[in-house]
């Protein structure tokens, strides 16, 4: 079987989806939704991503002509500018991977999110990344127990940087939303 | 990679892997040692590739030409598993432009991991060259440790036969040195009188080009 014969019998609809509330989209945006819609999200092809650093350099140099990538105010731009790129390349309709969210993504993104939600949607793609890469090793039975140990001792939790401890949850939320999704008793003792 | 006399079993030896699609379908194709006339069309694929990208000069080391490196090998060295042993049929067939398809193409991951296994393939094909004498593997273990942070080891540029030997070899002499502490208790107090003590550990061997 080669690769077109695969790939035409693949499941085109999104493997994950996410729920974004009106309040991930810019005021400003003349297309806000009034409740939550549901995105797809996608792997972007590597053929896809070897565009964004170059989309990032622009913009950054656009901004900040006379800056370069020494200067924080660049690299904050090209940061940026490389989210959104990923934003709009890795968001799709969510029967269709293959189709993209928005017409124009890459235009229309910067306009139609507001900073956070344009954040929401890039970690929940660094999610997907680390999730469905065949490369990211799962965690041993030392590993549960060590973060068990952890989440169940408020000292050294607290200990954490508060921004890294959000972020652990963040992610935790999803280790937990897969638990019960695939069935898992959920007890509290 | 190998030369046509390096090859025990012949272009035709092939090993089943399987992978994760994106849409996490697992699928099953072939991968293949590949011949310097291979190699030579891999490197001038790779060139294009880093020059169509921006990268004026491009050669070993540089992030762009290495996974032109990878697409290209992936694109020759992974066969349709169903195709006759005698007349392999690749399983891109749409070559390096089916890989890199902006809507259909592989991720990173998926292209590297299929790199990885395709040159541990050809690692697996050819036969063991000589190893690295204690003079050699000392010389090269204060290499990597006096290398600047940041820099690219030497380790990168092995092929995995040798870095898997590396690898155990320093892994065999700390375990020996752990054990040896445990044995005196903690505080390193024997540390002298025990690496002198130590069972010899064979040299790491294979080919480091």
């Amino acid at each position: 079987m080669t690769y077109s014969v695969v790939r035409a019998a693949s499941n085109r609809n999104a493997r994950h989806t996410v729920k974004l509330r009106p309040s991930a989209f810019a005021d400003t945006w003349e297309a806000k939704p009034t409740e939550s819609i549901e995105i797809g999200l996608r792997l972007i092809p590597e053929g896809e991503y070897a565009n964004a650093r170059s989309v990032a350099v622009k913009a950054a140099m656009e901004l900040h002509p006379d800056l370069d990538e020494r200067s924080e105010i660049w690299l904050e731009s090209y940061n940026q500018a490389l989210i959104q790129w990923a934003v709009a390349h890795g968001t799709c309709k969510p029967d269709n991977v293959t189709e993209p969210f928005w017409e124009m993504a890459a235009d229309v993104v910067p306009l139609a999110l507001s900073s956070a939600g344009t954040l929401r949607l890039y970690e929940e793609l660094e999610i997907l990344a680390v999730t469905e890469s065949p490369l990211s090793p799962e965690i041993d039975d030392v590993g549960l127990e060590q973060l068990a140990s952890l989440f169940a001792d408020r000292a050294r939790l607290a200990a954490l940087p508060p921004a890294t401890l959000r972020r652990l949850r963040r992610l935790l939320g999803h280790v937990l939303a897969e638990a019960e999704a695939g069935g898992a008793d959920l007890l509290i003792l | 990679m190998a030369r046509y006399s390096q090859i025990k079993k012949g272009t035709r030896a092939r090993r089943t892997v399987s992978f994760p699609m994106m849409d996490g379908t697992v699928i099953e194709c072939d991968v293949v040692p590949l011949l310097s006339d291979a190699e030579a069309e891999i490197l001038a694929g790779a060139r294009s590739f880093a020059k169509a990208r921006g990268v004026e000069n491009p050669g070993d080391g540089d992030p762009i030409y290495e996974l032109g490196r990878w697409v290209h090998t992936v694109a020759r060295g992974c066969v349709d598993k169903d195709s006759p042993a005698d007349a392999p049929q690749p399983f891109f067939d749409g070559g390096v432009e089916q890989i890199l398809d902006p809507v259909d193409g592989l991720d990173r991951d998926r292209i590297a991991l299929l790199f990885v296994e395709q040159e541990h393939w050809q690692d697996a094909c050819a036969p063991s060259p000589k190893g690295l004498s204690a003079g050699e593997y000392l010389a090269e273990v204060l290499a990597h440790a006096e290398a600047p942070e940041h820099a690219t080891l030497p380790f990168a540029r092995w092929r995995p036969v040798m870095q898997s030997s590396f690898v155990r070899t320093m892994a065999a002499q700390l375990s020996t040195l752990l054990k040896l502490k445990s044995l005196h208790g903690s505080d390193g107090a024997d540390e002298e009188r025990s690496s002198a003590t130590s069972p010899p550990v064979s040299m790491p061997r294979g080919d480091r080009s």
